[in-house]
Formats: C-alpha cells, structure tokens, sequence
C-alpha cells in the first residue's frame, strides 16, 4: 500500500530558489517538435554521417593537391622555390646549434634555394654518352668543384664551423650547381636534345 | 629551371619546328622556302653556338667563384673526395652514417650512391654509432684518388656494396693562399681547353668494342679542331692516356683536362683493329705581341674612359 499518495501537493517540500525559477519560466514555452519534424531531423543526421567519410576524403584530396600545384606548378613561376624540405638546407647549421636567430635577415638564403630544382633537373638528366669537348670540360670542373665543396662541407659541420661560413659555402655551391644545370643544360639544346 | 630556360626551350622548339616543317615541305616548295629553310638551319647553328659559347661564360665565371669558396674554407684538405653530403647531427640511431645529399656528377653519385643510404662500413671498416659520418670523413682522409673504395650500405633495410672510384680534391689544384700565383690559367673549361675544340668523344659499350676490336677506353667520334698535335684520326679508340684507361666520355675529359700547355700526352689508341702509340705535346698559350690563341679565354680588356665633359 502506498501511503505516500494520500499526502496533499500543498506537504511536498521543494527547494524555494527552484520553486522562484520554475514560476519566473514563461509561460508560452515552444512546443515540442511533433513526429514529422523528427523525422526530418533525423533523415538529415542520417545522411550527413553517411557523407562524412567522402568529405574527409575530399578535404585531403584538396590539401595535396593544393599542395602539388603550390611546390610544382605555381610557384616555379612565382620565383619562389619550395627548397625548404631540401635536407641540405635542414642540416646547414651544425648539431645542437639552430641557424635560426644567429644571423642576420639579410644574410638567409633565398639565393640558398634554387638548387633544389637544379639537383632535380640534373638527376632527371644524366650525362649522354657523346660528350663535346670543351663544354664537357667545363662541366667536369663544375662537377668537381662541387663534389669538393660537398666534401669539405661535411668536414665543416664536424668541426663546428659557424653557421654564417657554413652558410656562405652552401650558398656558393647552390650557384654552381645552378650553373651546372644550365650548362648542361645548354648541352641538351645544342645537341638538340630535349 | 628558370623561366627564361623555359622560353629558349619554347624557342628553340618553336625554331626546330619551323624547321622541320619546311622540310616537310612537298617538292613543289618555292625557292623562296627552301631559302628560308636553310637560312633558318643557318640561324639555328649560330644561334647553338652562342648558348654552347654562352654556357662555357657561365661555367668559367661559376668555376671562379667555385675556386674562391674552396680557398675560403679553413683547413683546405686536398685528399680524395667521394662526393657527398653526411647527416652529422647525432640521430639516436648507431646504424651508420647517412647520406643527405649526393653531389651530381660526383664519384659517389657515379657509382650508385643515393641520398637515404646508409654507409656502414668503408672497405670492410665499420662506420657504426654516434660518430659514423666523422669516421667516414677520417677514413677518406687516408684514401688516394682514383683507387678504389668498397662503400657498404644500407638501403630499404638491404646491404649493399658499392664500388666508389675518389676524385682528387679540387682544392689540390688551387695555388696555397699567400704564395705566389702559378701561370696557371684556371678560368673556363680547364688550361688546355681550347686545344680540345670540336672534339667528340663516346662511351665504348661492349658490341662498339667488340666491333672496334677492343673491350676498353672511348671512342673518337670528331678529333678536336686544331687538334693536329694528337695525330688522332675519327674512329680511333684511345685506350689509354698515360698509363690511364678512361671509363667512358667524361672520364676522359677529365684526364685530358689535367694537361698544361707544354705537357706531352701518351695515347695507346685502336685504330682499325690495330694497336698504336702515339704521342703529342699540348701548344703552348701565345701571350704578349703575338696576342691569345683564337679560342683560348683572356680577361675581357677595361672598358674605355667616358668622353670628358664641356669645359665649365
């Protein structure tokens, strides 16, 4: 037997502030949505979960390929190089001592960057068969000189050279094998080769 | 490559094209095209010329510069190079020494060797730990040029072996800061360069060997222009220079490229089947009244003084 149910509504003991709160709501509340409106509500859930995954998709398609066009397409033509991932440029500052904050601005390397498209280009292209003389000649002292200059650079780092010399002989080997490239380059054209 | 190699490119096809439509031409064609066929060829040859003679300005200016960056670098070491760029940053791993980069055109890149391998050991010497690349750097310090360096390697978790031939150091051939310059003509493509004009030199592969009766050295497509004291002839096969067998068109060249002006050179050469001796001293460089040798490179004279202004 439940004796609780003969007590009066007037004896039930609430809270004064949530009594305040309760009678301070307004009194024309929204209606509850009715069944038609749920539904909708819940078609629409349904199909953005079942899109998620083609979205996801979408959105990393968009990012490498706007990365793609940004490295290979657009900025070739801009001037600017994408020479930032070269890990050449990564390991100019010897170990434990970042490059960053030790030089000037003026001194960074924009000059630095256009090797990375040049290496690209030469490795893409390897020397032909038939060489001329003296344009091979020339192209053998570039390929030495670098060869020497990559050399001394490993030296360098060991010997914990500071970073504005160091950066200074990259720099300086980022020209010759731009000049590498295009005298090889010039090569391919002479011999009337793509 | 920059845009304006992009557009001599577009260029030069443009040329090739106009080119090789007019020779596409029926044989009804006018005279008038044919003309400006040939005079289109005629431009072409020129306009080839001055990119090679072009290309050669930019490789003796480069070089310069090249010259005065090695003379820069502190401790200027002359051993044998192999051509390539070492992780010296420690990584926490002791499996080797890793190559970051490789120098195009270089021994190491001639051989084989690609940015990502891992030298673990130098002629049967392990370089593993911490101090991989400085035991790379210090082991090549003992090696000579031209003999052979066995690189052990790692690549995609494989071992591999690979056969290295070190160059000498280019700063070998630079005179010592502070002593006195050696009439030594560095600039453009190398002293004796302008000796070699014309000449073409190609790959021996096993069947051109087999055809020309030899199994070794490169073969002369073009004897160089002037080239009268080497007494070659088209098709020779030279064998050797000096005792030293060239591997193929570039190796050549190189050889040929550490002759002075008045140096001898000994060629053992194939010429139809047969074996010859021949040998040839370079033309020395004429200077002072006589003027330069037509083709060798001399300094561009200073430019006039400007025409002095109206009197005030």
């Amino acid at each position: 037997m439940r004796t609780d149910l003969d007590h009066e509504p007037d004896s039930v003991s609430l809270d004064p502030q949530l009594l305040q709160r309760l009678r301070d709501l307004p009194d024309a509340a929204p209606p509850p949505y009715g069944y038609s409106e749920f539904s909708h509500r819940y078609s629409r859930r349904r199909l953005r979960q079942a899109q998620r995954p083609w979205r996801l998709m979408a959105a990393a398609l968009a990012v490498v390929l706007g990365g793609w066009v940004l490295r290979h397409g657009l900025l070739p033509f801009m001037g600017v190089d994408s020479a930032p991932n070269d890990p050449q440029v990564v390991q100019l500052a010897p170990p434990g001592e970042p490059l960053e904050g030790q030089l000037p601005p003026a001194a960074r390397p924009p000059v630095l960057l256009p090797s990375a498209n040049a290496e690209s280009w030469l490795n893409a292209h390897p020397q032909r068969a038939l060489v001329r003389l003296p344009a091979q000649m020339a192209v053998t002292e570039l390929e030495d000189q670098i060869a020497t200059m990559d050399d001394q650079l490993n030296s360098a780092r060991l010997s914990q050279t500071p970073a504005p010399q160091l950066l200074v002989l990259q720099r300086d080997r980022a020209q010759l094998v731009e000049s590498l490239a295009q005298v090889r380059y010039a090569q391919n054209l002479v011999a009337g080769l793509p | 490559m920059s845009k304006i190699a992009y557009l001599a490119l577009a260029g030069v096809l443009a040329a090739s094209g106009a080119s090789a439509a007019d020779h596409a031409a029926p044989a009804t064609a006018t005279t008038t095209t044919t003309a400006t066929s040939a005079d289109l060829d005629a431009q072409l040859a020129a306009a080839r010329q001055k990119l090679e003679a072009a290309a050669r300005d930019v490789a003796r200016l480069s070089s310069q510069l090249g010259q005065n960056a090695i003379i820069r670098i502190q401790n200027v070491r002359s051993h044998a190079v192999l051509g390539l760029q070492l992780q010296t940053e420690p990584t926490g791993k002791d499996q080797g020494a890793t190559v970051i980069n490789v120098s195009p055109g270089g021994p190491a890149a001639e051989a084989g060797v690609t940015a990502g391998d891992v030298i673990v050991a130098i002629n049967g010497e392990a370089t593993i730990g911490p101090n991989a690349a400085r035991d790379v750097v210090e082991r090549m310090a003992g090696v000579k040029p031209d003999s052979k360096v066995t690189l052990k390697v790692l690549r995609e978790g494989k071992t591999k072996e690979i056969q290295v031939t070190p160059r000498a150091s280019f700063a070998a051939f630079l005179p010592r800061i502070n002593a006195p310059q050696l009439d030594f003509n560095w600039a453009g493509p190398g002293p004796g360069g302008s000796f070699f004009e014309g000449m073409e030199l190609a790959d021996l592969s096993p069947t051109l060997g087999q055809y020309f009766g030899t199994s070794q050295g490169v073969l002369v497509v073009r004897v160089p222009r002037d080239g009268e004291f080497l007494k070659l002839q088209d098709g020779d096969v030279i064998e050797s220079i000096d005792g030293r067998v060239p591997e193929n068109g570039s190796h050549a060249t190189r050889i040929l490229r550490s002759y002075q002006p008045g140096e001898k050179i000994h060629l053992k050469v194939m010429r139809q089947k047969k074996s010859l001796e021949l040998e040839g001293t370079l033309p020395e460089r004429r200077r002072g009244p006589h003027g330069p040798r037509p083709g060798a490179f001399e300094p561009e004279p200073p430019p006039p003084p400007g025409e002095p202004g109206p009197p005030n």
